[in-house]
């Protein structure tokens, strides 16, 4: 079967002044279609970075990243914004939404950035939020909810133009367990639908939802292990520290 | 303290395009503060200058000769208010022709070419030569006659012999005064060449110049001169007042213009620094936090900013200060040129101490009032917004254009547009203030034209005046009838007339075809004819605290004997006099004086009438006592200088405009790069970027052209009828071409964008991921 992500011997070097900094030393992966994949790693090993340039937000020193059949590695900077609207759904730890839009404004705005999408985004919209339990926020403002009903709406925005692939970087990581719980319940249910996920997380607890675990040191894919048991997840955590 | 001071230096640093821009706003505010005061303080200036140069009389004493001795003019030498005289001056009345006119004339002796007291400034040409026949002209009637260096003038002499004299040069005399008299143009001879055309010496008038130790003591010292003797000795005189007013009247509109411009350019600096220092303070509320988290006071926040803005502004205002000094002659020029002078507005400590305590004291004020705001903000919210708390629900209108299907580009940025309304507030004040400095210098120009196409606007309601000397009033008017060209006249009288308090002007008595002249009336009506209704000058209304329905009783100046009075219907544009004239009907005012009869009449011409053909009908010979003069033109050209003076000023205020909204821009894309990096994270593309910025920029500017338009206008008309009306000239229309607001309308929208455009094209290069990560 064709993989839906092909990331090939990926590298990308940050420079400030004389200071060289390799994010990324030649990293190589497969996603599926429909799989649901976590990246784990400690602070500036990279991970984030990786679903960066996966989601077309930043660009590799070099190597390749296929998505689908488009090669994003070499796309211009309009390019690359088309197909993130297209292609991508991002959930983010902090929600990124936009303070003064109402909560259907935020959902519908990756569809209105194109336009003659008004009427489509608007049925889509009233869909999730509906299905992630926030349609009578839909009037409210960001500020007005709380920090998981938030989160729901960055979810709902990430799929209102089915994406392809739905990059998620800490998505519980500003939430309480029970917000985080059931955001992680949210992802779940789409993946069961053939949502291909590909987020990155800390806690042992949310890897262990995905179908498999892929673990960064340094700017390297070190190992990766099943999903399933957080525990095991865990204590492959701490061994490669 | 050392530690603001490293902070306020590192801060002046760091952000060196912003300071540079910041002072180069204070710079140009400064300097145009410099220029408007310097304008408004040195307004009579030039003449000041001249006069002091000329070592002025302040006081003209007019004999009557056969009543004066030499032992009186001693006396009055010796009072002990006088410092210095010109001694005895000779004079003689006569009429003169120059140019194919004929003009009654004062010939003036001089003696030497530069008196001690009194001196004349020589405009063009040379002094005269001694004991040579020749003639200087006074400045004022050369350029009413359009007599220059090179014309003869011929006099005919006590024998009835014809002289020519030649012109050999024009000179300003600072006492000539036409101000609420009617003084006949002054020619200057040598006292040989007047003894040889008018030998009779008891024929000739006296006069005599003073210089007072204190020359606001003019009245005072009249009256001592009038009780030195029961016999009335003194025929008139002339206080250096009246002759500085008649100087200046004759810039008057010039005066309106310049004052207006430099009041307008006042409002506008002040408003401009408090905008611009306000906005950006404002948007470093995230670096106020920061310092508020580490330890700064409130006080030590104000004092870190008021002390950055401080040393902007002063590094500014010195260099404005500089410039507008260079360029303070500029305003200037429409009146040195008309006097004939060249002034420079001299250096002036108070001066300098209004432009540095207003530029510095308004960008202190402003920087402390915007820190101490930021100041109060909560911490947390500072550092993790970035800016003054947003207005955070959607703003009505991006939610009507949404609904309109407008782009989401559009709508973000329209939103965006007054999501922080103190700065947007701020920023479209100075797009606004820019939209009135071009409406203002529109309206000006419009204004202009409209007066310049229709002279009847500035109270000259006829094409061309004609005066007679030794005719009688019916010949005149039988010629004048059968003048080929002349569609209609009436004529006129003047006299000098006094009210029961002592007020003395002139009042026109009018009679003829009245009703084919385009009279302006500012306010009420014309009056009836054979009635004793008057229309008067604003600035007598205004002199005598009169209103329209209200009574004048007035007798001849000097004669107390016969009182008429007139009811006032109107209110004209009187040219003259600062507008303290009267005119009535000739009818009425024979019961002031039995034989008033016109001597001068003002006509009506055909179109295209061949004026050649009409003064050959009316000058037929030397002989011929009826002199022609053309209406020139009604609005000086010097005035011209003063539009572009005032279109300069709109293009200043629009430079700084675009300055304010770049700045503006920057900041506010700094404050925002979160949700431009989580725009661009959800697919908006560069492009849309670029659209959202400017739409926020555009949305202004629009609102600054609907606003600016008409508070422009207001404004406009607001400063030149209260001008005029302080000038005593009365109630200006301002006309201003609707057309205009089609093509203001594009340029604001273009400033707007190219003022955002740098800034938007940075947010929309912009790498998302950095924006996330430092989030």
């Amino acid at each position: 079967m064709t993989a839906l992500v092909q990331v090939q011997d990926l590298k990308k070097t940050y420079e400030t002044g004389s200071v060289r900094f390799e994010a990324l030393r030649g990293v190589s992966l497969d996603i599926a279609q429909g799989d649901f994949v976590a990246i784990m790693g400690e602070s500036g090993s990279g991970k984030s970075t990786l679903l960066h340039i996966v989601g077309g937000l930043d660009t590799p020193t070099t190597g390749s990243v296929m998505v689908g059949a488009q090669r994003i590695d070499s796309m211009s900077e309009t390019e690359l914004a088309v197909f993130r609207r297209a292609e991508i759904g991002f959930v983010f730890q902090f929600f990124n939404l936009v303070e003064n839009l109402s909560v259907r404004a935020n959902v519908e705005l990756p569809a209105l950035l194109e336009q003659g999408k008004k009427k489509e985004a608007r049925q889509r919209s009233g869909e999730l939020l509906e299905r992630l339990g926030i349609a009578n926020q839909a009037d409210k403002h960001p500020w007005e909810l709380s920090g998981g009903q938030q989160q729901r709406v960055a979810i709902a925005r990430a799929f209102i133009n089915n994406p392809t692939l739905l990059l998620a970087d800490e998505p519980t990581g500003n939430l309480d367990s029970t917000s985080g719980d059931e955001v992680l319940s949210i992802l779940r249910d789409f993946n069961a639908q053939g949502q291909t996920i590909l987020m990155v997380t800390h806690a042992a607890s949310a890897a262990a939802l995905a179908k498999y675990v892929l673990f960064i040191r340094d700017g390297l894919l070190v190992d990766q292990m099943p999903g399933g048991d957080e525990k095991t997840i865990a204590q492959r955590l701490l061994d490669l520290r | 303290m050392r530690a603001i001071w490293q902070k306020i230096i590192a801060d002046l640093l760091r952000r060196r395009a912003i300071s540079f821009l910041i002072i180069c706003t204070i710079i140009t505010a400064a300097a145009l503060l410099t220029l408007a005061l310097s304008t408004l303080m040195n307004l009579g200036g030039p003449y000041d200058k001249l006069s002091s140069e000329l070592n002025s009389a302040h006081l003209w004493l007019h004999f009557t000769p056969e009543r004066i001795s030499s032992t009186d003019i001693s006396r009055i030498e010796s009072l002990p208010e006088v410092v210095s005289s010109t001694g005895r001056q000779y004079s003689y009345n006569t009429l003169v022709r120059t140019g194919g006119e004929r003009l009654g004339v004062s010939l003036r002796v001089l003696n030497g070419e530069q008196p001690e007291v009194h001196r004349l400034m020589l405009a063009d040409g040379r002094y005269l030569a001694s004991d040579a026949e020749e003639v200087l002209i006074e400045q004022y009637p050369a350029g009413f006659y359009q007599v220059s260096v090179g014309d003869t003038v011929i006099i005919t002499d006590a024998d009835g012999k014809e002289v020519e004299l030649p012109v050999v040069g024009v000179v300003f005399d600072p006492m000539y005064d036409t101000y609420r008299n009617s003084q006949p143009p002054y020619l200057f001879i040598s006292e040989e060449t007047l003894r040889r055309l008018f030998p009779d010496k008891d024929t000739w008038n006296w006069s005599l110049g003073l210089r007072l130790a204190d020359p606001e003591s003019v009245d005072e010292v009249v009256a001592e001169i009038k009780s030195m003797r029961s016999l009335e000795f003194v025929e008139s005189h002339t206080d250096w007042h009246d002759a500085k007013e008649s100087a200046l009247f004759r810039v008057q509109l010039t005066f309106i213009f310049l004052s207006a411009f430099s009041l307008f350019a006042i409002l506008a600096t002040v408003l401009i620094v408090i905008s611009v220092v306000s906005s950006t303070v404002l948007s470093q509320i995230r670096q106020i936090g920061v310092l508020k988290a580490i330890g700064f006071t409130g006080r030590q926040i104000s004092f870190l900013y008021v002390g950055q803005y401080t040393i902007l502004s002063l590094v500014g205002t010195g260099l404005g200060f500089a410039i507008g000094l260079a360029l303070a002659p500029l305003p200037l020029g429409a009146v040195t040129t008309s006097l004939g002078t060249n002034f420079r507005p001299p250096f002036s400590f108070t001066l300098m101490a209004l432009v540095f305590s207003i530029i510095p004291g308004i960008t202190m004020l402003a920087a402390g009032i915007a820190a101490r705001r930021g100041a109060k903000a909560n911490i947390i919210k500072a550092i993790a917004v970035g800016a003054e708390a947003p207005i955070r629900k959607t703003f009505w209108g991006a939610r009507l254009a949404e609904w309109l299907g407008a782009p989401m580009s559009l709508v973000l940025g329209l939103n965006d547009a007054f999501v922080r309304p103190l700065r947007s507030l701020l920023t479209g004040l100075n797009l606004t203030l820019g939209v009135m400095g071009i409406v203002f210098g529109l309206a000006l120009s419009s204004t202009l034209q409209t007066y310049r196409e229709n002279p009847a606007l500035l109270g000259v309601a006829y094409d061309a005046t004609v005066i007679r000397q030794e005719s009688t009033d019916a010949r005149a008017q039988r010629i004048l009838d059968q003048a080929p060209g002349v569609d209609a006249f009436y004529g006129e009288m003047q006299l000098q007339v006094q009210t029961r308090n002592g007020q003395t002007f002139q009042l026109r008595a009018v009679e003829g075809d009245l009703a084919a002249f385009p009279f302006h009336m500012a306010e009420g009506r014309f009056f009836q004819p054979d009635t004793n209704e008057a229309i008067i000058g604003r600035g007598l209304l205004d002199w005598l605290g009169l209103q329209l329905g209200d009574s004048l009783t007035l007798t001849l100046e000097g004669d107390d004997r016969h009182e008429v009075s007139w009811t006032i219907v109107g209110v004209y544009p009187e040219p003259a006099d600062a507008g303290q004239r009267i005119m009535v009907n000739l009818s009425s005012a024979s019961g002031l004086d039995r034989h008033a009869v016109p001597d001068v009449y003002y006509l009506k011409l055909s179109p295209g009438v061949d004026t050649v053909k009409l003064r050959a009908y009316l000058e037929p010979n030397q002989e011929s006592d009826l002199s022609l003069i053309l209406v020139d033109e009604a609005i000086p050209s010097s005035v011209i200088y003063l539009q572009l003076a005032v279109f300069m000023l709109g293009g200043i205020l629009i430079g700084i405009a675009v300055v304010n909204v770049f700045i503006t821009s920057l900041l506010a894309t700094q404050e925002k790069l979160r949700v431009v990096g989580i725009l661009k994270t959800v697919g908006m593309v560069p492009v849309q970027v670029v659209t959202m910025i400017n739409t926020a920029a555009g949305v202004l500017g629009l609102l600054s052209v609907l606003v600016g338009v008409p508070v422009g206008l207001a404004l406009t008309g607001g400063m030149l009828t209260a001008l005029s009306n302080a000038y005593g000239f009365g109630q200006v229309s301002v006309s201003f071409d609707p057309w205009a607001v089609t093509l203001l309308l594009p340029l604001i929208l273009a400033i707007s964008l190219v003022g955002s455009y740098i800034p938007a094209r940075w947010a929309a290069k912009l790498p998302i991921v950095r924006v996330l990560r430092e989030e």
